[in-house]
């Protein structure tokens, strides 16, 4: 059971997270804005059946990466954006602390390219793993998945995104 | 220790996860395969953090928790819609009922017409004029669903 005072503080505790999830997966703010509302809207519905945090925020995610692949699924036919959409994203913060490494900046930016390039679940997996720092565990619960599979998907995430920067030469290429 | 196994801990071994450390860093030493991938592994994952996630300010997010509290209002757009197949329905009931006194032929097969609207209907069509509001996309499908299965 989640109070009106309590749904509001995992609002302000998830908001930014699930709308960073969206934003990877959709690559539009408005969307992932959308994915957001709706995904908190149906949580609220439930708020009573929650016992606590943890339940909350894995049917939260569970929601958000259902809506987002709904979303992806009706918007396939339309071509894929390549880059992410920053331009017009008033509140978007490009500042990066690379002082320790001069390509850093660099890789970086091509890892995020190469995250793009996953397959869905991989990206999605990629994402809850690195960016928001999910155990495997937790994971599977949202993707209602084994822990194995999801294991498995993210080391394939890796691998591709290695083989591909090991094409464009940002990894070197050494046997 | 195989670079098969080796490989399969590899992400454990960076998370500092697996009991068998000693055993893939021996094989780390000697091996420049599995020494590249660890490597690679390592960087990409150390780079991923780097990036910002895109967020909003705490301000933002309040300024929106009303929409979500509110109840969520039907699409405007399909208002008009909802009005119209309201209007649709009470005037093909009436129709029908008015041929219900025509002929006893036409006056069963329509009375089984109403009957399966009726029977049918999420709401009566007086529900639909007083809950217009309330009424949400899925709903007005099955409304349409109905109305094109019944005529
Ligand atoms: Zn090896």
């Amino acid at each position: 059971m989640i109070d009106e005072k309590r749904f509001e503080e995992y609002y302000l505790t998830y908001a930014n997270k699930i709308y960073g999830l969206a934003f990877r997966l959709l690559n539009d703010h408005n969307d992932a804005l959308d994915i957001v509302q709706e995904s908190f809207f149906r949580a609220y519905k439930k708020k009573n059946s929650f016992k606590g945090l943890s339940k909350f925020s894995t049917y939260l995610y569970r929601i958000a990466v259902n809506l987002s692949y709904d979303f992806l699924r009706k918007k396939s036919k339309i071509k894929k954006i390549e880059n992410l959409n920053y331009e017009n994203f008033p509140f978007y913060s490009n500042k990066r602390n690379f002082e320790d490494c001069i390509r850093c900046d660099d890789i970086a930016e091509q890892i995020e390219k190469e995250v793009d390039n996953l397959t869905e679940k991989q990206k999605i997996v990629f994402i809850l793993k690195t960016y928001e720092e999910f155990t495997y565990q937790e994971i599977a619960n949202i993707l209602k998945s084994r822990i194995g599979t999801v294991k498995a998907t993210y080391f394939q995430s890796l691998q591709k995104i290695r083989e591909n920067l090991k094409k464009k030469g940002v990894i070197k290429n050494e046997m | 220790m195989k670079c098969k196994n080796v490989e399969k801990n590899i992400l454990d071994f960076i998370e500092g996860k697996t009991k068998e450390k000693e055993k893939i860093r021996e094989h780390l030493e000697k091996c420049s395969k599995c020494r590249n991938l660890y490597n690679d592994f390592l960087l990409i994952l150390d780079n991923s953090n780097k990036i910002t996630m895109p967020s909003y300010d705490e301000n933002f997010w309040k300024e929106r928790i009303k929409y979500i509290k509110e109840k969520k209002l039907p699409n405007f757009k399909l208002k008009p819609l909802i009005v119209n197949i309201s209007l649709c329905i009470i005037f093909l009931l009436t129709f029908l009922f008015t041929r219900t006194y025509n002929s006893n032929l036409k006056k069963s097969i329509s009375a089984a017409k109403i009957e399966i609207i009726n029977y049918e209907l999420p709401f009566t069509e007086e529900e639909i004029i007083q809950n217009l509001e309330y009424i949400n996309e899925e709903e007005v499908e099955k409304i349409i669903d109905v109305i094109l299965k019944g005529f």
